[in-house]
């Protein structure tokens, strides 16, 4: 299988148990989806699998290799061919946005074509001298995603990036990561607590609560019919939403 | 092999490592000294003690007296600046620092002219109120500071809640209790800084512990006596710093170590008004006044021969002394506060060690690398018979002070950049000199200017360790004080206080810039 698979995957911090025993797999040529509420571990899973930390227990093999086992990382982050955009960006400051795309790749003419062309595709070329700083939200947001992409990832990680954009802006950033598999071979792997961008964005998901799988498969099954928590409270608030948006389309008495 | 970004931001032995060797090599010059007092007579050395113990008490209860009116003075003045927007608000915040920056001798020089004056001169009450006056403006910017630190963690809407909640009253009341362990703490440390400083009292004539000390040393030349006493200072400052520690928590180190944001003052025209005034008195009488005692016998003619020749001869020692011990102190300071990283545990066990080395007497290491150059063979004279030790003794006793800085720095930069960096297969060495040297380069700079300050502001390591014909200003003004006329004493009082408040400037500038920077961050 072309992929992740964890196997019997367990983190501690300080001695509280943040992920238990997790086994899965994440195949590639699909959007993925890591779900559950803040504190289930989500975004621990997501940087033990890109190799940001090691396991405690258990092991991770990508396309059957093993790339992760207990206390030590046997492929380091930047060789597994994964890409991250963080919830906070981060976006180096004191670096324009072609430096910020072009540090991490080999210094030769060919990495800040490839640099320049990533700027491009996600419409932010005008602002490549610009800081940081002297970019829009929604333009930093793309910036980010511009640098994930310019290593031309086969896995791009989202780590709840779309928090406190507005919906203008998020609409624009999700068209794009959503063509991404067709038109560049990517995996995408969200982690979200919002049912939206869940709904929006992947096909198949993990749901995690507690630091444990509660549910995992196809989006739409299981918002039909899980029992997991996260599934339960998504199903709430997606028909509080349609009865909202029905009451309002009715006629004014 | 490439080291990773992230050894920055995982747990290691090389932490705990480093962190002890930094804060080991600076108590080191100590140890020969303790052990050579243990191998002398300690009953004889008991009974030459006299009334040290009684003065040693005396000395506390002094700094201590004017710690708490600082405390009282300098929360007040730190919570109204960081809360409202007034009249002169940075002008008068860089004119609370000026105490802090040019040593104690001074002050006493400027008490005692305004006592001359004023006919209070050489009686028993004015020297001890003159020496708690001293205290009270050392210590005030010192909690003035801790207070518009602390007063960093609080959110702007946390403070429209309250005061929507109770008005502007409620909100000082509130900002001043949030502030208070931190400022205690502040307090503490200037209380520390005068016990162990001997300008101020020598300059005043009045006996405390560590001008004893001195007299043990360079008047009765009793080294043991002077390492005694020494001693004795140092295990109370230590009991003090600990039992202050253990009552205030390790909330004031993390809220002091924290990371940088930003609370805006506000404009209210009543509490602007108050913040004015009250910060404007304080002003005037804790440093515009002291420095009339110094302008006021400067305004007749110089004797420019004194002038030229004093300072002509004291410049270099001086500047060699204060640029040397700030390199030490911020090398040391920085690898210190690398290694405590963002760990909890480390910064508060690191930086508490670190405060309680700071509130050690300067006196000890001096005298411990006095010691330590007794004992040692000719060869390693150019170590402890050379400006060198000047400059160890006093960078390694103010190391904690860029540290502080660092640790504010590396908890003000997001973890998440050095995940980004491990992912896009950015170096160590890369991240390093690309990303966090430049924006660090400036918090570096500020604790290295900090340092040069308060290092070029000791007497007390100098006039033990300085190589002979080479004093520093400050020494040289307290060597002629009691034979020079005034008015000379005071124009190089006045010179000095001149260049340090230029620097202090250039640091103002130095810090803002940095700052500005910082707010270039997306996070």
């Amino acid at each position: 299988m072309k992929g992740f698979r964890l196997n019997s995957i367990t983190k501690k911090y300080r001695g509280r148990q943040v992920l238990s025993k997790i086994s899965c797999s994440i195949a590639a040529g699909t959007r993925w989806g890591i779900l559950g509420p803040s504190g289930s571990g989500k975004s621990t899973l997501l940087r033990i699998i890109s190799g940001l930390e090691a396991p405690d227990a258990g092991e991770i093999y990508l396309d059957g290799n093993i790339i992760s086992r207990p206390g030590s990382l046997v492929v380091p982050a930047a060789m597994r061919g994964i890409s991250m955009v963080f919830q906070d960006l981060a976006l180096w400051p004191n670096l324009t946005a072609l430096e910020n795309v072009v540090i991490g790749m080999e210094k030769n003419p060919s990495s800040i074509e490839q640099a320049k062309k990533s700027l491009e595709m996600c419409g932010i070329m005008e602002q490549a001298h610009s800081y940081p700083a002297e970019l829009s939200g929604g333009e930093q947001q793309r910036l980010a995603l511009a640098r994930a992409m310019a290593r031309k990832p086969r896995y791009l990680f989202l780590d709840e990036p779309f928090s406190g954009l507005d919906i203008g802006i998020k609409a624009n950033i999700i068209k794009r990561i959503k063509a991404l598999p067709d038109t560049h071979s990517i995996t995408t792997v969200l982690v979200t607590h919002d049912p939206f961008e869940a709904v929006t964005l992947c096909e198949k998901v993990i749901c995690l609560d507690h630091g444990e799988i509660s549910d995992s498969g196809n989006l739409k099954q299981l918002l039909e019919g899980s029992k997991a928590p996260i599934m339960k409270a998504f199903r709430e608030f997606l028909d509080i939403c349609s009865e909202g948006t029905a009451s309002a389309a009715l006629p004014a008495t | 092999m490439t080291l990773s970004v992230m050894t920055l931001e995982r747990p290691g032995r090389w932490r705990m490592a480093g962190l002890a060797t930094v804060i080991l090599s600076s108590v080191l010059p100590a140890f020969p000294l303790i052990k050579g007092i243990f191998h002398a007579e300690s009953l004889e050395l008991f009974r030459k003690l006299g009334d040290f113990p009684v003065l040693l008490l005396k000395s506390i209860f002094i700094s201590f007296s004017g710690a708490v009116i600082a405390l009282v003075l300098g929360l007040l003045a730190g919570v109204m600046h960081a809360l409202y927007h007034y009249r002169a608000r940075q002008a008068i915040l860089f004119l609370f620092m000026l105490p802090v920056i040019v040593p104690p001798l001074l002050w006493s020089v400027s008490f005692n002219n305004l006592a001359g004056m004023t006919g209070l001169a050489f009686t028993a009450f004015y020297s001890q109120t003159a020496l708690v006056l001293i205290t009270v403006m050392i210590t005030f910017p010192m909690v003035v500071v801790a207070t518009l630190s602390a007063c960093t963690g609080l959110k702007s809407s946390q403070c429209d809640a309250v005061r929507l909640d109770g008005g502007e009253g409620r909100l000082v009341l509130l900002a001043a209790r949030f502030c208070l362990s931190p400022a205690a703490m502040a307090a503490c440390l200037g209380a520390f800084l005068t016990l162990s400083s001997p300008g101020a009292a020598m300059g005043l004539g009045t006996r405390t512990a560590i001008s004893e000390i001195i007299l043990s040393f360079s008047a009765l030349y009793n080294m043991k006596l002077a390492a005694f006493q020494c001693m004795l200072l140092a295990l109370s400052t230590i009991a003090l710093a600990i039992a202050i520690l253990w009552f205030t928590g390790k909330r004031p180190i993390e809220l002091l170590s924290g990371a940088l944001k930003g609370l805006e003052p506000v404009l209210h025209k009543k509490m602007s008004a108050r913040a004015f005034l009250f910060n404007g008195l304080c002003c005037l009488f804790l440093v515009l006044m002291p420095i009339a005692g110094l302008l006021l016998p400067a305004l007749t003619p110089p004797d420019y021969g004194i002038l030229v020749h004093t300072i002509s001869r004291t410049m270099g020692p001086t500047l060699l002394y204060s640029l040397g011990a700030a390199a030490i102190a911020t090398a040391a300071g920085t690898g210190a506060a690398i290694c405590m990283g963002r760990f909890a545990g480390m910064r508060v066990t690191g930086l508490g060690a670190m405060l309680v080395i700071f509130s050690l007497p300067a006196s000890l290491t001096a005298l411990g690398f006095v010691y330590a150059g007794s004992q040692a063979p000719g060869w390693a004279d150019f170590i402890f018979r050379s400006p060198l030790a000047v400059c160890l003794a006093q960078g390694l006793r103010l190391f904690p002070v860029p540290a502080l800085l660092a640790a504010r720095f590396i908890s003000s930069i997001p973890s998440s950049w050095s995940h980004a960096a491990e992912i896009q297969g950015v170096s160590l060495l890369l991240f390093a000199r690309r990303i966090i040297a430049p924006l660090a380069s400036r918090t570096v700079l500020a604790g290295f200017m900090l340092a040069f300050l308060l290092s070029e502001a000791d007497v007390g390591t100098v006039l033990l360790l300085h190589p002979p014909g080479a004093q520093n200003l400050p020494l040289a003004i307290f060597t002629i004080m009691a034979n020079a006329p005034r008015s000379t004493v005071s124009q190089l009082c006045l010179l000095y206080l001149l260049s340090a408040s230029i620097f202090l400037l250039l640091l103002t500038r130095t810090w803002n810039m940095g700052q500005t920077r910082k707010t270039g961050s997306p996070a």
